[in-house]
This record gives C-alpha cells, sequence and structure tokens, in this order.
C-alpha cells in the first residue's frame, strides 16, 4: 500500500497569486514520485509537482483539463537515492518578467536550466484559488487523476520532511535552510514564515492516521490545517533525515538489472528498506545505499518467506562491476569478494559451506555485523549469532570478505520480500535498542562498539 | 626666747603692719587661722610657704589656673583636651593593585587630613590623594602594588593621629579568560557538557550567574558547576522545541570577595531529525 495524505483546501486563499512549498525529499526508487498534487476534478485547475521516472526530471505543472497553465520542467535529475534534496517553488504571478513567476530552487541553488518552461500568464491566480471538487484539495504523496481520484500507480517512493505550504508570500531558500562551513545545504529546523490561510507545516512525526494534532499528518504552522494520512506503513516516522542520512536499499546498485526501473526482476518499496523479489532466476540481488571502508556497523532484516532470499556482505567495486547494473548474470549472492547467506548455506568468497549456521525462518529477525576495519562478517538469528559468533569480541565470524573496496550490506529477495533495518525498521520490533550514539532503533542490542549505518555515525567512524 | 600675747596687733598708722624681716620665718602654730579678711596679705605664695597648705580658695584671682583653655582648680583634675582621629572602617575592604579610592569612615578627622597606608612589613604609602568629605569620611586614593593587608593612618594637620588595625586588603580581582559573547550553539534536547567558563585569580574562585537564565528550568535549564564553571545539562532549552538564544551574566568571584562579570550566550538548535516514509508500494 501506497502512503498518502490528503486534505480539502483550508479556506480562500490569501493570494492565490502568490504560494510557497519548501520540502526536503528523498527518493527511494525511479518511478513517478508525486510531490504535490490538487485535485483536478471536472473543469477544475490541478497541479503536479513531481520527479518523473521517464528521465528522472522535476516538473511543476499546473493545469487545467486539456491543456497546461504553467509546466516548468528541470534539465537536472533526480537518481541520487541516498541523498536528500531541498526543493522549493516559490509562485509570484505579479512578477513582469515571465521567468520570475515561477522559480524552482534546488538545495539552496535557482535552477536556471529547463527542459520545459512555459510560465504563468500576469496575475493569474493559482491552483489554490479553485474550490476543490469533493471536498479533495492537496494531496501530498500521490496524484489525482482526471476523475478526482488517487491514480493508481503514480505515489512517492521515499521520505519527505519539512513539508511547508505558504499561501500569499513568496520566500527564497534562505528562509528555510544555509549552506554550513563545508559548503553544504542544511535545513534552518525553525523557519519563520507567514503561512496564510492555506498554509500548513508537516513534520510527520508519530504515526496516527487521522487529521489531528500529533498524527502524522499534524499541521504544526499553528494554522492546524491537519492531513488525513492514509496507508502508513509501519514506524512511518522515521530519523532518515536530512541531516543523518541513513541507508536504504539502492536501485542504482541493484544486480542483474540493465536497466532497472523498479520492474525488471523485483522492485523497491517500504521507503527504499522493502526489497521486492522477482522470483526465480530473474530475481535481483540489491545493495546498501552507503559502503564503508572502516568502522563496525549492525544492521536487521526480516524476510517475509524464505525460498532462495539470501543476505550478505559484500565489496561494492566488486558487486557494482560484476554483479550489478552491466555486470554479469549471477543469481545470488555468491562470489568473489562476497559472503552470502542462503538460510541453510553460507557463501564465502566464492566457496560454499554449510557448516554451523542457524537456519532462519519466516518472521526471524536476521542480524550482521560488518567490521570494516577488519572485513570480517557476522550473522545471527533472533539475537543469536551463529557458530557462537561474537561481534564484540571480534571472534567466531563467518567469514572475511575478500577484495579491498568499502563494504556494502546486500540481498537477494527471490521470489518474496525482505525488509532492512538501518535504523528506521520497517517491521515492528518489541524493543527499541540504539546503538551507543543513540541512534537507530533496533530489536537486539547492537554488539558493543558496532553502529547503525547512517551519516552521522560515518562522520564519526570515518565509514 | 620671750614670749608676749597678745589678743590683736595693729598698726599705728599708714595701712600695712610688717611682721619680721627678710629671712625670717614665721610660724603660725598648727590649727590656727591666718585670717585676712578685710584686710590683705602680700608676698604669702606658694613659695615662701614654707609648710602647710594654702587654701585653694585663697588663690582664686590672681592664681586661676587654666589648662588648653579650660579652667582648671588646684586640687582638681582636667582631662587633656587632644582631639584624635578614630578609623572604623574602610569601603571597600579590598581593592585591586592599581589606583582606587577607598572611603575611611570615622571620627574627628580635620580637613584635610594625611593619610597612609602600612603593610605588615612596616611600609608605608602615602595615599595618592585624599578627599576631606566631612568629619567622619574621607576618601584615600591607593596605588598599592604589593598584595597584602594594610592598617590605615590618618594624621590631622594638629598632629592628632591614628592607625587603625589591619583592615584594608590588596589583591588582585579575578580575570575572565573566556571571552565575553557566545559560548556555542547546542542541539535543543542535548544532554552532556554544554561549555566551560574559566577565569584567573590570586584565590579560589567560585562561579555563579547574576542573572536567572542559564540556570532557569524554563530557559537554557542548565547547571553550572561553581568551582569548576563546567555548564552541564540533561535537556539543554528544557520544554523549548525552537532555536533560541539565552542571553546570560556570569560573575567570577574570589576568596577577597572580589568580582567580574561578564556576557555571554547560548544558542539552542533543532535539527530536522524526523521525516514521513511514503512506501510506494
Amino acid at each position: 500500500m501506497s502512503t498518502y495524505l490528503t486534505a480539502d483546501r483550508f479556506g480562500t486563499p490569501t493570494n492565490a497569486k502568490k504560494y510557497t512549498l519548501a520540502v526536503w525529499f528523498k527518493l527511494a526508487r525511479n518511478t513517478n514520485n508525486y510531490i504535490l498534487s490538487y485535485n483536478y476534478g471536472s473543469g477544475n485547475i490541478g497541479i503536479a509537482i513531481s520527479v518523473r521516472s521517464s528521465d528522472q526530471t522535476l516538473r511543476v505543472n499546473e493545469y487545467v483539463p486539456g491543456s497546461d497553465r504553467y509546466d516548468v520542467r528541470t534539465n537536472r535529475v533526480f537518481r541520487d537515492y541516498g541523498a536528500w534534496y531541498h526543493l522549493v517553488v516559490a509562485y509570484d504571478s505579479a512578477q513582469s518578467t515571465a521567468a520570475d513567476r515561477v522559480k524552482i530552487y534546488i538545495n539552496g541553488v535557482q535552477e536556471t536550466s529547463f527542459a520545459a518552461s512555459s510560465y504563468p500568464s500576469q496575475d493569474l491566480d493559482s491552483f489554490t484559488s479553485a474550490t476543490p471538487n469533493n471536498n479533495k484539495g492537496f494531496l501530498i504523496g500521490a496524484l489525482y487523476n482526471s476523475s478526482g481520484n488517487i491514480d493508481a500507480g503514480n505515489y512517492f517512493t521515499g521520505y519527505m520532511s519539512q513539508f511547508i505550504f505558504v499561501d500569499g508570500t513568496t520566500y527564497t531558500p534562505s528562509t528555510f535552510g544555509s549552506t554550513n562551513a563545508n559548503g553544504v545545504w542544511i535545513p534552518n529546523a525553525s523557519p519563520s514564515v507567514t503561512y496564510g490561510t492555506n498554509g500548513f507545516k508537516l513534520e510527520m512525526k508519530n504515526s496516527g492516521a487521522s487529521a489531528a494534532a500529533g498524527n502524522f499528518g499534524a499541521d504544526t504552522s499553528g494554522n492546524n490545517n491537519h492531513f488525513t494520512s492514509n496507508n502508513l506503513g509501519t514506524n512511518p516516522n522515521t530519523k532518515d533525515s536530512p541531516t543523518n542520512v541513513f541507508a536504504t536499499w539502492n536501485p542504482n546498485t541493484a544486480f542483474r538489472s540493465t536497466s532497472f526501473n523498479g520492474t525488471a526482476g523485483g522492485s523497491i518499496a517500504g521507503g527504499g528498506l522493502k526489497a521486492i523479489g522477482g522470483g526465480g532466476a530473474v530475481s535481483i540481488g540489491f545493495a546498501s545505499t552507503i559502503a564503508v571502508n572502516s568502522g563496525k556497523w549492525y544492521a536487521e532484516f526480516k524476510a517475509a518467506a524464505t525460498n532462495y532470499t539470501q543476505f550478505g556482505v559484500g565489496d561494492v567495486n566488486t558487486w557494482t562491476n560484476t554483479y550489478g547494473i552491466g555486470g554479469a548474470s549471477k543469481a545470488q549472492i555468491y562470489g568473489a569478494n562476497v559472503i552470502g547467506w542462503d538460510r541453510t548455506i553460507y557463501y564465502i568468497n566464492s566457496t560454499s559451506s554449510t557448516s554451523g549456521g542457524t537456519t532462519f525462518s519466516d518472521g526471524d529477525i536476521c542480524q550482521i555485523a560488518i567490521d570494516a576495519d577488519s572485513r570480517k562478517v557476522w550473522f545471527g538469528v533472533n539475537g543469536t549469532y551463529n557458530s557462537s559468533g561474537n561481534p564484540a569480541g571480534g571472534s567466531n565470524e563467518i567469514g572475511t570478505v575478500t577484495g579491498t573496496g568499502p563494504l556494502v550490506f546486500l540481498c537477494r529477495p527471490e521470489s518474496t520480500n525482505v525488509l532492512a533495518n538501518f535504523g528506521n525498521s520497517p517491521f515492528t520490533i518489541a524493543s527499541g535498542n540504539a546503538d551507543a550514539n543513540g541512534y537507530g532503533s533496533f530489536e537486539y542490542a547492537v554488539p558493543s562498539g558496532f553502529y547503525a549505518l547512517c551519516t552521522k555515525n560515518l562522520g564519526q567512524y570515518g565509514g | 626666747m620671750s614670749e608676749i600675747k597678745v589678743n590683736a596687733i595693729k598698726k599705728r598708722n599708714g595701712s600695712s603692719i610688717t611682721i619680721g624681716e627678710s629671712g625670717d620665718t614665721i610660724t603660725i602654730t598648727g590649727g590656727a587661722a591666718l585670717s585676712g579678711s578685710g584686710a590683705s596679705l602680700t608676698a604669702l605664695n606658694g613659695s615662701n610657704v614654707a609648710s602647710g597648705t594654702v587654701a585653694n580658695a585663697r588663690l582664686v584671682g590672681s592664681g586661676a589656673i587654666t589648662i588648653n583653655g579650660s579652667a582648671v582648680s588646684l586640687g582638681g583634675s582636667v582631662t587633656i583636651g587632644e582631639t584624635k582621629p578614630t578609623v572604623t572602617g574602610v569601603t571597600p575592604s579590598t581593592i585591586p593593585n592599581t589606583a582606587t579610592n577607598v572611603v575611611i569612615a570615622g571620627t574627628n578627622f580635620v580637613s584635610v587630613p594625611q593619610v597612609e597606608a602600612i603593610s605588615s612589613t612596616g611600609a608605608i604609602t602615602a595615599a595618592n590623594t585624599v578627599t576631606f568629605t566631612s568629619a567622619t569620611s574621607i576618601t584615600a586614593n591607593f596605588t598599592l602594588p604589593v598584595d597584602g593587608t594594610y592598617f590605615i593612618r590618618v594624621e590631622n594637620n594638629d598632629g592628632n593621629a591614628v592607625r587603625s588595625g589591619a583592615i584594608l586588603t590588596v589583591s588582585d580581582a579575578p580575570t575572565w579568560t573566556t571571552g565575553a559573547g557566545s559560548l556555542g550553539t547546542i542541539a535543543g534536547n542535548f544532554s552532556g557538557t554544554v561549555a566551560t567558563v574559566a577565569a584567573t585569580g590570586d584565590s579560589t574562585l567560585a562561579f555563579s550567574e547574576t542573572t536567572n537564565v542559564l540556570t532557569n528550568a524554563s530557559q537554557a535549564n542548565c547547571s553550572l558547576n561553581s568551582a569548576t564553571g563546567v555548564i552541564t545539562t540533561t535537556d539543554f532549552g528544557g520544554s523549548s522545541t525552537s532555536a533560541t538564544t539565552y542571553n546570560f551574566t556570569l560573575r567570577v568571584t574570589d576568596a577577597e570577595g572580589q568580582t567580574a562579570d561578564r556576557a555571554f550566550s547560548l544558542t539552542s538548535s533543532f535539527a530536522l531529525e524526523d521525516s514521513g516514509r511514503f512506501d510506494g508500494d
């Protein structure tokens, strides 16, 4: 099920000639990713702000049935699945210069190169001027079709943070962020804006679905323009944020796909934490978005059904160049510089072994610990490491990954799904064990000296 | 020795009677009185009364005694009238080595006295200036390069003087080594050590806050270690959820009670730590 948020228009706009959209987003796969839309009912005005799957460009498109009111599309592509992007769309139709009426900023920088650039006429009232059909106004994470219904297949897969809409005022990115000493665009956690009648700020904390304060779709702008949340997954609020990016499965390094677009041989969902197998020999494998050169790292995995589901750890260079996009047609996590675990069998750098391991079954939570300095790997099931493994003590590892490249977590879901908990669990956990730095939420205790795979830990331990 | 007994000796003529000649001793028998009522006795004074006493009353007039302007009867007593100043205290009681005004409280100051500070070693340092305010208050400006305790000596122009006890202490005031201004930006809700402030001095130092911001649970919600200057918190900013700058003033006080204040600030930041996951299944 795909997550989306809905709300009716909240009132007559403060000034329909101006609005500002500011949102942080992180994509999880290449599909049509709709950030914001508005009811496109019969004779009504709709808007769609999205990243397109066909070319990974970002499009700001307002329309009435049959024609565009404005359509601005970047030449910039958005296909870094390990990064957060900050988008600001500033609409001001009163501007005398057409190109100034719709401005798009990415990470604080105004876009100036466009694949399409059709601007609104001067003083054109934006979509907020239109009374929505059937009380369906704002839609976040999906698209309304021409019938005014949620358009199946056009959702948003990934993460959004600090979703701000301002009615009646345009703001530049400096209101919402700043460039730090390292030249990185970082968020302002408490931007000061005048929201206007239809303005809102969604922080997406908590998990309640109804349109109410304190729930996932709560408006914290002060307007109480709350949204209803639909199809929330398990633990929809996460700590994967612009200031601390957690690993997810990376579509760009998916195994056995020369043109992976989310449909061939498998897919990614669950905000990039759910690897979906394509079944049989065509099933693809996935690697984590973050690779590590040093430090000790921990993650948990859960397979809905087992079959030939595999987990593992591998040398990212070997994975990408040999098994990944454009690589050989390997069907398993098996080969040079890779250690795989196929329920009962270990594949240790091309050598299979049946010894030692505890098998995992449906519903089990599997653990993988990596010491990237020694390149040792431990596997565990439900809190017990196989072969009396002791990651904290550095002993009884399953094996040592050969090669010299950075290491990544791997999985191959075969004909089922693999859920990964790199710190933001997409599956229910009874406990909430953080690492020693307070990051992540795991079912089992993180071994001493091991950490969740996120950028704040990378910054401390070198990654 | 012949003896003449008479009841009265009266002059034959004139107005005087002469008894004896120069060098003679005229004895009046003990218990007898020499009465001069209505008559005058001349040449009778302390130098030629060989024994016995002359009644005070007999000396009134030409025999008056005056000491420091006060009449004193012979055989009476008088307090010698010296008017000495006194010193009851100084403010401040502790000063630095640099030129500093000290207000001296006392009595009987006469404009303008001389004032000196006398160290425990006996070294005397005259005041740079002395300002007479009243008979009970003068202000002396001292530059005393050597730390220690000092006596204060005040001498009026008439020579009357007083030396106090060791009532003035010279000591270096504490000095901040942590620069004023921002102590940093701290994540909201942070728990741990926020910052450390430091100062130097010639005795034990104690840190405190003169405002009510840093250690106010409703504001910065920190604790200040008075001995070490370490600022800690278990929840920086308390219940605040938005970036806030907390301005406050800290004071360092040395063992002599000298203080130095400095203004600081701490700013809370709230990183964007949450996101919503859109499953997109």
